[in-house]
């Protein structure tokens, strides 16, 4: 006869309440918890002590957490920064800055995957066989298309249309923009639906995650806008003239800007006009000044996914 | 950076070639991250902040755990309990930073009983309320830091096995950890 029962223990009745206990174990519980005035009590206090700490807890959340927009905003930057140098997209992600732990690891890593199997050197000696072919094939497709006016606008693509995307700005002063605080155009993502509009005004229908970047002409750091006047698609296949030579350009004007050598109006009309053009003005020089290397531009002549079709069904 | 110094043309193709199946789910990825982003930043961020560390610093380790997320994604690594993954690399980036922030200067851990408090009640309620929410704070604060955490954590809505996930510890500890510490805190109230 076994009327002197065994209490049930804290742990019990808090991995009952949690719905942590297998159900024989938990009906147990229950029937106890019914016929046991002493664990009931037991049981209140625990609640009470859990609500008691929620309210402590919840405090936190009353903390001055900044709104979700900016550190959304940015997050989404990271990843396509990410992805973009993790696909070596005209090797624009791989010299792009990046200083984040995530990167670095994730880029090492793939690469010590890469080296740590010895087959899979000479399956890329292959690849780059086919590479180099398909470069010739490419090069040559190219200037044919080079002559051919038509569609030139989105093979080159290092200019935008002038009618389409003339640039645009805000009223912001030179004070504005040389704050410390002033979100620059890493911190303004293109929402969606703009950068759907600009593709629709470039006529591009269901363009390729991978091919276009919607870029500012006037730089955002400078008091550019966020509108389809004032943004393009460039094309990432561009290797020589390509957004991150832009970016050095619109860093040397923001400084010139910033310690009074140049008037906004003038960097603004620089950078909508033949940005291509003031880089050479600015930097006294005919081609960029940060080459890419000779192996990261060949690469990025071709696409890749033309490069892995043809070794697979070539 | 020295990654993009070694980088061959061997590498290169190799690492284009992964890349391009994953890029037409990159998009569909982006979107995952950034739904689950908006779900447990906060959280998140209240977890972080009971480690010690400021909103700063949570935000940048949350920044840097989905970025993670999004790697681990494309790599197609298992999918299930997101949550308690999201919870533990968030969890071990931040003890890393607070022993870096530690070592640099010397604080301790955990929210002080004055920081991040408001109260508003009424006057007459004020001091009760005061003295009692100081009491269990103490109590809170006196708590083995492995407590603590299976209680922050389980106030994130985890359960056991994801909290066990998250500490590297087992389900009984948890369990255990956890009695244990609503039990001082409901004998706070008996002083
Ligand atoms: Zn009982």
């Amino acid at each position: 006869m076994r009327f002197e029962i065994t209490h049930l223990s804290d742990e019990e009745l808090l991995l009952s309440a949690d719905g942590e206990l297998p159900a024989k174990q938990a009906s147990a519980v229950h029937v106890h918890l019914e016929t046991c005035w002493e664990c009931r009590t037991r049981f209140a206090e625990m609640q009470n002590a859990i609500g008691d700490f929620i309210h402590i807890y919840r405090e936190r959340s009353q903390v001055s957490i900044p709104p979700i927009d900016g550190p959304r905003a940015l997050l989404r930057a990271e990843i396509r920064q990410f992805s973009s140098a993790s696909t070596a997209h005209a090797g624009r992600g791989f010299v792009a800055s990046t200083t984040g732990g995530a990167r670095e690891w994730a880029v090492s890593r793939v690469v010590e995957k890469a080296l740590r199997v010895p087959h899979v050197v000479a399956f890329a000696t292959v690849l780059a066989t086919f590479a180099l072919l398909l470069f010739v094939v490419h090069l040559h497709r190219a200037q044919l298309s080079h002559h051919a006016s038509k569609g030139s606008s989105e093979l080159n693509g290092a200019m935008p249309q002038v009618s389409l995307t003339p640039g645009e700005t805000v009223s912001v002063t030179v004070q504005d923009v040389c704050a410390p605080d002033f979100p620059t155009e890493r911190q303004m993502l293109v929402p969606a639906s703009l950068r759907r509009r600009v593709f629709q005004q470039y006529g591009i229908s269901n363009p390729r995650p991978d091919a276009f970047e919607v870029d500012y002409l006037i730089t955002p750091d400078l008091g550019g806008a966020s509108s389809a006047r004032n943004l393009w698609p460039e094309p990432y296949h561009n290797t020589i003239w390509n957004a991150r030579v832009k970016d050095e350009l619109e860093v040397h004007l923001k400084d010139l800007v910033c310690s009074g050598k140049l008037d906004m109006a003038t960097a603004q009309r620089d950078l909508s006009g033949n940005w291509i053009a003031s880089y050479k003005k600015y930097f006294q020089t005919d081609a960029p000044l940060g080459k890419p290397r000779p192996f990261l531009a060949l690469l990025a002549r071709f696409n890749h996914r033309e490069l892995v079709g043809a070794f697979l069904a070539p | 950076m020295s990654d993009s110094s070694r980088t061959s043309i061997f590498d290169l193709l190799l690492l284009r070639k992964p890349a391009v199946e994953e890029i037409s789910t990159s998009i569909a990825i982006e979107a995952t991250v950034t739904e689950l982003f908006e779900q447990f930043r906060r959280g998140m961020l209240r977890y972080i902040g009971s480690l010690g560390l400021s909103v700063h610093d949570g935000e940048e380790i949350v920044q840097e755990v989905f970025l993670l997320l999004f790697q681990h994604l494309c790599d197609r690594k298992p999918q299930e309990n997101l949550r308690g993954w999201l919870f533990r690399v968030a969890h071990n980036l931040a003890l890393k930073r607070r022993i870096a922030k530690q070592a640099a200067t010397k604080t301790t851990c955990c929210i002080s009983a004055d920081e991040h408090y408001d109260p508003r009640p009424s006057p007459e309620d004020h001091l009760f309320f005061q003295q009692r929410r100081d009491r269990l704070l103490s109590v809170l604060h006196a708590l083995p830091e492995r407590d603590q955490c299976c209680l922050y954590l389980r106030a994130e809505g985890l359960q056991y096995r994801e909290i066990a996930g998250v500490l590297d510890i087992s389900l009984g500890s948890v369990s255990k950890s956890l009695a244990r510490a609503i039990r001082r805190l409901s004998n706070a109230d008996r002083w």
